[in-house]
């Protein structure tokens, strides 16, 4: 008894531990400013670093389509996507504040056709709505045909009225914006380049030389990297208690209603003309993968009634998460997705999911299968959902494929560069910032 | 170990490469009509080669097969055979397409664009089918006399549209000048290893053949017939309740990959020469193969980049059981783009952590089986140390060249063309930001670059081309033995 009461409570050790590390992260942030006024001798970064313009956001426009329209539009949309540089209705080279963007047309013979159109982006809602407008001198022939748009004059109005919001999102670099991104690419290509002038191995030693002439603060290098170390601890602790948290809750939800595990079906089946439909929408999907590096997914569900509200909890919780959770690029430990959001439309009947994301639509399926618990937590909550969910990979690949949606037309503002590439340049031009030393120019090298 | 009723329903290809049968012809065939070729194939059934344990004679010795028979159909070859439709659209989609419909995905553009192949494109006869007959030097003439008879006996109903010649060199090299075949997954339900591996090279049996588990823990998709159409229970059926009312028509069957791939040699080696720095001939000569080398991530004689770093090592020329992250993170030994560390990355993938890393991989793994066509350019003892011959100031001969490449998988999409897609022509495979696959990769406009991660800076081999051409190819699937008895009798 009486050494446990010697020992300190568990609120004080508490207080303690975070008082430690929010001392470290403060003063790291300090010696870090303070140690980037110190003078580099020989080397100037020729500007500063690009700025960052603020969190990501989502901008969905849904709008109805003209009755007998939506066959004309999805053809305007295909063209387009078919003649980037040089069609009359977008000019891609004058968007500048989306990173990724979507046009596509969902079908719904009840409650009739509507375009989406849907992004993300840095900045404020009127500025990207008159982008947009700028940047498409076709506005007319695109959005001419939903009933709500009455004319380019209007388009901010049209824009205010047809906007949802996003229900959940996850953005892998939040407070990078797309000059920000290309920014980094290029200073990347240019120390490439500075390195392909030294295509000899043995050359790169004169370069190596004239780069390392630098002077160094051991007393504040130090400091730096011991209160970096302990900060970064702290944030890493701070995290597993929030992930711990997530995946308890997730697992719950996931399990709350979903069938025991049962063996996957060795096949689906249906009647062959059923199965020659989903064949056939499954081609189409593949011809609309893009041919680089990034991919778009786009799905309708509809919600169960009951579920509604759950859904939502789930989403919240899931933007705490997502907000404080996981390191830059990383949802759940998978570094391929770009950004994942939800939209609730039509007063919570359905919901579009749109993610941006590195690889084909296979290398997709393997991340989902890491994500199992917390897509099962979130999609258990739509009609149609197998039982199983994704326990059954094979029932979950065709659910899942069946909902998802033909995107005619798909923007990305850096389309060859990885959530992986991002991560690699933010630390390129990150020790650029920093002080040269011999440590940070052979990691810059190490990197090209 | 798989039992043995399974052993004898699978088709051997699965198991071994044959090499000792190193003779092949491969028949490419069309059915005209739906009877006679059901009698053909009635007569072929009992010639094809299974996965059933090899004898013994006296001396205990095994007895392979001298004369090797697999067969695959294509999707149109299935439709021949009057398989219903609800079997025929079971089937994966992108075997339904085949593969020339699939060049967006492939990379078959260019001189590669199936429209210029020379089997299995647009422009060429429809396939139903590919028969592969394997033998060894002594039985291949009178294999083939034998085969040809059943051609003509089909009076017409089956019909060669094709033939290729194969064979294979003792050295085991492909004509670029590497052994070829060492890297491959241990099929689960096919071997006994009693050896342990840290490479996680063992893959469940489901990951090639269908009907077993695969590396989700699940099976893959298969094929099924009504239960109607087979009255006298020739295929199995499914567990209670799976798919009542349908019989397993994949079970113990495969996908088969065919890619007829072109291989320009002396560009090949030209291209890397023009990357060297060494002043003298000596040392060009070995700098060309070391670049080579970092290229393939493998030495000519097989000896992984991994292991042996510096020199080759012909002690280790079938080592398969290591791994990249654990041992060589950066790339430093082997270049993060080489062939065999994109084609297999082991545990080095990056967007995930490393465990499954490895798990990942070996959902893409593919069973890859080889044959050439061509004479080689350059005599295979070109890298023997003795002679001191090195692919320096090579010079094309116009003779067409390469190798009859195969891939066995469970689910094409998933496997083949995922590394095909993903990580052979992806630039920006596994945090590369510029580097396509330096052998295969589709580096259509000469420009393609090949990044050797070393200190103080990497080093660049550039002004790569398109070294390898696609020039025929196709989806096939290799039933099962009772499948294609169900295909008879249906
Ligand atoms: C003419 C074309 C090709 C040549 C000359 C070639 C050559 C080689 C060589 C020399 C090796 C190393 C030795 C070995 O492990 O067998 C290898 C390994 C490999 N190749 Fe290729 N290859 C070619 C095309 C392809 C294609 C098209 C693919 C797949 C889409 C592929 C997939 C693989 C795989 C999976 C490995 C084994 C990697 C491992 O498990 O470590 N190859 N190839």
């Amino acid at each position: 008894m009486r050494q446990r009461d010697n020992k300190p409570k568990l609120p004080l050790k508490l207080i303690a531990i975070s008082s430690i590390a929010i001392g470290s992260y403060l003063i790291n942030q300090w010696v870090k400013r303070a140690s980037y006024a110190v003078p580099t001798r020989n080397f100037q970064p020729r500007r500063p670093m690009p700025p960052s313009s603020g969190h990501q956001k989502i901008l969905t426009l849904v709008a109805t389509v003209k009755p007998g329209q939506e066959k004309a539009l999805n053809d305007v949309l295909f063209s387009i996507s078919n003649n980037r540089e040089n069609n009359p209705y977008i000019n891609f080279s004058k968007i500048k504040s989306i990173h990724f963007g979507r046009w596509l047309v969902i079908y719904d013979d009840l409650n009739g056709h509507r375009l989406v159109f849907s992004c993300t982006y840095n900045g404020e809602f009127e500025d990207v709505i008159r982008e947009i407008a700028d940047a498409t001198p076709g506005l007319d022939a695109i959005w001419g045909k939903c009933t709500e748009y009455t004319g380019r004059d209007n388009f901010l109005d049209f824009a205010r009225g047809s906007f949802m919001p996003a229900a959940y999102r996850f953005f892998a670099f939040p407070n990078e914006s797309p000059q920000a991104i290309r920014d980094k690419i290029a200073i990347r290509s240019r120390l490439q380049k500075i390195a392909g002038n030294y295509p000899n191995p043995e050359d790169v030693k004169t370069f190596l030389d004239s780069l390392h002439r630098v002077s160094k603060v051991p007393f504040w290098t130090a400091v730096e990297k011991i209160t970096g170390w302990l900060s970064s601890l702290a944030l890493a602790g701070g995290r597993g208690v929030l992930n711990s948290v997530g995946d308890v809750l997730a697992r719950f939800f996931a399990n709350w209603g979903l069938k025991p595990h049962v063996a996957t079906p060795y096949a689906l089946i249906g009647t062959p003309e059923e199965q020659k439909k989903h064949i056939q929408h499954l081609l189409e999907l593949d011809r609309n993968e893009t041919p680089f590096a990034q991919n778009q997914f786009t799905l309708v569900a509809e919600i169960r009634p009951e579920r509604y509200l759950r859904l939502r909890f789930l989403m919240m919780v899931g933007a705490l998460l997502t907000d404080y959770g996981y390191p830059p690029g990383s949802l759940i430990g998978v570094f391929t997705i770009h950004s994942l959001y939800w939209v609730i439309l039509d007063g919570g009947q359905r919901a579009i999911l749109c993610t941006n994301y590195d690889g084909n639509w296979s290398s997709y399926l393997g991340d989902f299968a890491r994500l199992a618990t917390l897509l099962d937590a979130l999609f258990n909550n739509v009609k149609g959902y197998p039982p199983s969910g994704l326990r059954q990979v094979n029932l979950f690949n065709s659910w899942i494929r069946g909902a998802q949606l033909i995107c005619p037309l798909y923007y990305s503002a850096y389309p060859n560069e990885t959530v992986l590439n991002i991560i690699r340049d933010r630390e390129i031009a990150a020790t650029l910032g920093q002080e040269m030393g011999y440590d940070s120019v052979e990691r810059l090298l190490e990197l090209l | 170990m798989l039992p043995d009723s399974q052993l004898k329903d699978i088709q051997g290809f699965v198991a071994s490469g044959y090499d000792y049968a190193a003779k092949a012809t491969y028949f490419f065939l069309q059915f005209k009509d739906q009877k006679k070729s059901k009698e053909w194939l009635e007569k072929i059934i009992p010639k094809i080669t299974t996965t059933e344990r090899w004898p013994v004679d006296e001396n205990g010795h095994l007895m392979p097969p001298k004369v090797v028979l697999h067969i695959g159909f294509t999707h149109a070859g299935l439709a021949a055979f009057g398989l219903p439709d609800s079997a025929l659209y079971s089937a994966p989609r992108e075997f339904i397409d085949g593969m020339a419909n699939r060049k967006h995905i492939l990379g078959d553009t260019g001189a590669s664009d199936p429209e210029n192949w020379e089997v299995g494109g647009p422009n060429n006869e429809p396939v139903h089918a590919m028969m592969l007959l394997n033998a060894t030097e002594d039985t291949f003439a009178d294999a083939y006399k034998a085969h040809q008879k059943l051609f003509k006996e089909s009076k017409g109903g089956v019909v060669v549209i094709r033939e290729e010649k194969a064979f294979r060199e003792d050295s085991g090299r492909e004509p670029f000048g590497f052994s070829d075949g060492v890297g491959q997954p241990i099929v689960k339900g096919l071997v006994f290893t009693s050896k342990p591996v840290v490479s996680g090279n063992i893959v469940n049996t489901g990951e090639f053949v269908l009907g077993y588990l695969n590396e989700f823990g699940v099976y893959s998709p298969t094929m099924v017939v009504p239960i109607e159409t087979d009255p006298k229970n020739i295929l199995p059926g499914f567990p209670d309740p799976q798919n009542p009312g349908y019989r397993d028509f994949g079970r113990n069957g495969m996908f088969l990959v065919y890619r007829k791939l072109k291989q320009d040699v002396a560009a090949f080696w030209q291209a890397l020469e023009a990357n060297t720095f060494a002043p003298t001939e000596k040392g060009k000569k070995a700098e060309v193969l070391w670049l080579a080398a970092k290229l393939m991530g493998r030495w000519p004689s097989g000896a992984p980049l991994v292991l042996s770093p510096d020199h080759d090592d012909p002690s280790l020329a079938r080592a398969d059981d290591f791994l990249y992250e654990r041992d060589d993170p950066e790339g430093f030994r082997c270049p993060i783009g080489s062939h065999v560390r994109r084609a297999n990355p082991r545990d080095s993938l990056q967007n995930i952590s490393w465990g499954d890393s490895i798990h990942t991989s070996n959902t893409r793994r593919i069973l890859r089986r080889a044959r050439l066509f061509g004479e080689s350019l350059f005599p295979q003892s070109a890298f023997s140390d003795e002679n001191d011959m090195r692919p320096v100031g090579l010079k094309d001969d116009g003779v067409s060249r390469g190798v009859h490449f195969f891939a066995i998988n469970a689910e094409t999409d998933r496997q083949f063309e995922f590394i095909q897609k993903i990580w052979i022509n992806n630039a920006g495979f596994n945090n590369l930001y510029d580097n396509k696959d330096a052998y295969v990769g589709n580096n259509e406009n000469g420009d393609g670059v090949m990044t050797i991660p070393q200190v103080p800076v990497r080093r660049q081999v550039s002004g790569l081309s398109r070294f390898v051409d696609v020039i025929g190819g196709g989806y096939f699937f290799m039933p099962g033995i009772a499948a294609m008895r169900y295909m008879v009798e249906c």
